[in-house]
């Protein structure tokens, strides 16, 4: 069924309206990640790219130490990627093959917990860390990090695995693998297009989390997020804009590619979780 | 028989064997931080003072007389609530935008999903640029378009600093309201819609009587979720105004922030943090009061 033209124009005058809103700012912030300096302090406004330039990310290498946050965010990620598809995906496991009252509770607890937001546990949490010894490390923050992206990924995962027929581990259990054999070689493979949206939803999350290494953070661990407020000011009056968008150029850029290569993944992922919750 | 219950057992043993290690993790970074909160709340806990004893509610009555945390109090509601009502009525009309089959269809949902895929960080950081009084893409914008002249210091001015926080508050989160929107929509059965055109609807009358009483439930539980996370809002206001001018836009997160890194004081900071707590709670406990009476 074709739709009436006057109908389609109308969409798209919207879908116009709030792709400006959207991403002007966006645009206008990787322009001047490529403007020099003293081009950004002017009024009106140049929107259009001129004389364009690597400065700003070169001011970033040298005075802001960008591989030190750089190094920080992959190891934190990448450790808290690999957790929580492994034991998110063991957990859902559990979640969807076995219902009794105990462990419905610990679901619903876990499904609730989301609720409770980080503002509500960092004292607590940051006088724990420090006595253990956790704060400023990088197990301290990836146990934090990991902690945050549990119960969407248990959640979705235990959705994912109560959808699979139980009849195949128990066919590999028959062939004389062990319960958690039957869950490596059986269930972990078919797991794969979900722990692929999952694994990039998180991505996401750990990339832009902030509130958690801004309070358990102090000099040895450095994470891509903090690189924009801890640029070093030119001078009392002036914040350092170019290096500032060079600084959320590289935090926007991996969402944005990611959300462009894999809109459909991440959409149907955001909206299953929704349905299940 | 025998074989068959030690069977099921071991199942079950096993299974909390698999759910063991996550649920301890996030009770012990969620649950039990909130008990210890609850009793910091009633401590005298000052980092610099060295002090560490009973208080009871003394940090309560102190937070009850303190005007600059009133005002804080009264900032946070209404930043939440001015915040929900236009996620909501934005959200809603983005999701009917995406549900669309049109030839932006694809390009409609990229597009929605780029502010929530941005870090809130970056959003504020670039606010705060974005309304600076002479090199700020807002006030430029509002030049270019007819106003020639126009010069306003959004964030030096206090209902300008308030009303630039909450615009930038809604920008960020009114896409991801409208994906999970847009999955409720999607659910409704096709015949429903096509029974209410034969009877003549609107398409006004069939957002309000069909798919909106439709979609009720995953509506109040957004609302629920969405609210929560406003209440605790946090970078924002840490990079764009600093709680400023004066203490005008100091979210209970943001004073707790401040009294905790700044006073170091840790018992007040979780009195203010128990404020933040019974508020997130009584709204969340309203929330499910009305999911549990929707029944669609």
């Amino acid at each position: 069924m074709k739709m009436p033209k006057r109908k389609s124009a109308v969409l798209w005058i919207f879908t116009i309206i709030v792709g400006f809103i959207i991403m002007w700012p966006v645009y206008w912030i990787v322009k001047s990640s490529f403007t020099k300096q003293i081009d950004l302090f002017k009024s009106p406004i140049e929107y259009m790219p001129v004389n364009m330039t690597l400065d700003n990310y070169r001011q970033l290498m040298d005075a802001a130490g960008l591989t030190d946050y750089l190094k920080g965010t992959i190891l934190i990620t990448a450790a808290s990627l690999f957790l929580s598809v492994f034991l998110c995906a063991l957990a859902g496991y559990g979640f969807a093959r076995c219902q009794n009252k105990g462990i419905n509770i610990a679901f619903a607890f876990i499904m609730f917990s989301t609720m409770i937001p980080g503002t509500v546990t960092v004292i607590p949490l940051m006088t724990m860390w420090r006595r253990m010894g956790l704060s400023d490390t990088f197990s301290g923050l990836t146990i934090l990090y990991f902690s945050l992206l549990i119960p969407f990924s248990t959640v979705m995962y235990a959705g994912f695995i109560s959808q699979i027929p139980p009849s195949l581990e128990e066919a590999a259990r028959i062939d004389g693998a062990t319960m958690f054999g039957a869950f490596t070689k059986v269930i972990l493979p078919l797991l794969k297009p979900i722990m692929a949206t999952l694994s990039i939803i998180n991505f996401i999350t750990c990339l832009n989390e902030f509130f958690i290494p801004l309070m358990f953070t102090t000099k040895n661990v450095k994470v891509m997020s903090l690189l924009m407020s801890s640029i070093p000011k030119l001078n009392q009056y002036q914040m350092p804009w170019g290096a500032i968008s060079a600084a959320g150029c590289l935090m926007l850029l991996p969402a944005i590619l990611f959300i462009v290569i894999f809109e459909k993944n991440i959409m149907g992922g955001l909206m299953m979780g929704s349905i299940k919750q | 028989m025998k074989r068959k219950i030690t069977l099921s057992r071991r199942k079950t043993i096993f299974a909390w064997m698999c759910v063991l290690p996550v649920l301890v993790i996030r009770l012990w970074t969620t649950a039990y931080p909130v008990v210890a909160m609850s009793y910091y709340s009633l401590l005298d806990y000052d980092l610099i003072r060295r002090k560490k004893e009973f208080a009871g509610l003394q940090n309560i009555r102190n937070l009850a007389k303190n005007k600059q945390f009133l005002e804080s109090l009264s900032f946070t509601v209404k930043f939440t609530m001015i915040s929900i009502c236009f996620i909501i009525v934005l959200g809603v009309a983005l999701a009917l935008l995406m549900k669309q089959n049109f030839g932006g269809r694809k390009l409609i949902r990229t597009v929605a999903l780029i502010p929530w895929g941005l870090s809130m960080i970056v959003v504020s950081i670039a606010a705060l640029w974005a309304f600076d009084d002479t090199y700020g893409i807002v006030n430029d914008l509002i030049r270019r378009i007819g106003f020639e002249g126009y010069h306003f210091t959004w964030l030096a001015d206090k209902s300008g600093a308030q009303v630039a926080v909450i615009i930038v508050n809604i920008w960020k989160n009114v896409s991801f309201f409208a994906i999970i929107m847009l999955a409720a929509f999607q659910g409704i059965p096709g015949e429903l819609f096509e029974s209410a055109r034969i009877d003549g609807a609107s398409n006004w009358k069939i957002l309000f009587h069909v798919s909106l009483p439709y979609v009720m439930r995953t509506f109040i539980i957004m609302i629920i979720f969405v609210g929560v996370s406003q209440i605790n809002s946090f970078e924002i206001v840490y990079a764009m105004t600093k709680g400023g001018p004066g203490t005008t836009t100091s979210l209970l997160a943001y004073r707790l922030y401040m009294e905790a890194t700044k006073n170091m004081n840790y018992g007040m900071a979780s009195a203010i943090t128990m404020v933040m707590f019974l508020v997130t709670a009584v709204y969340g406990i309203i929330g499910l009061r009305i999911y549990r009476k929707v029944d669609y």
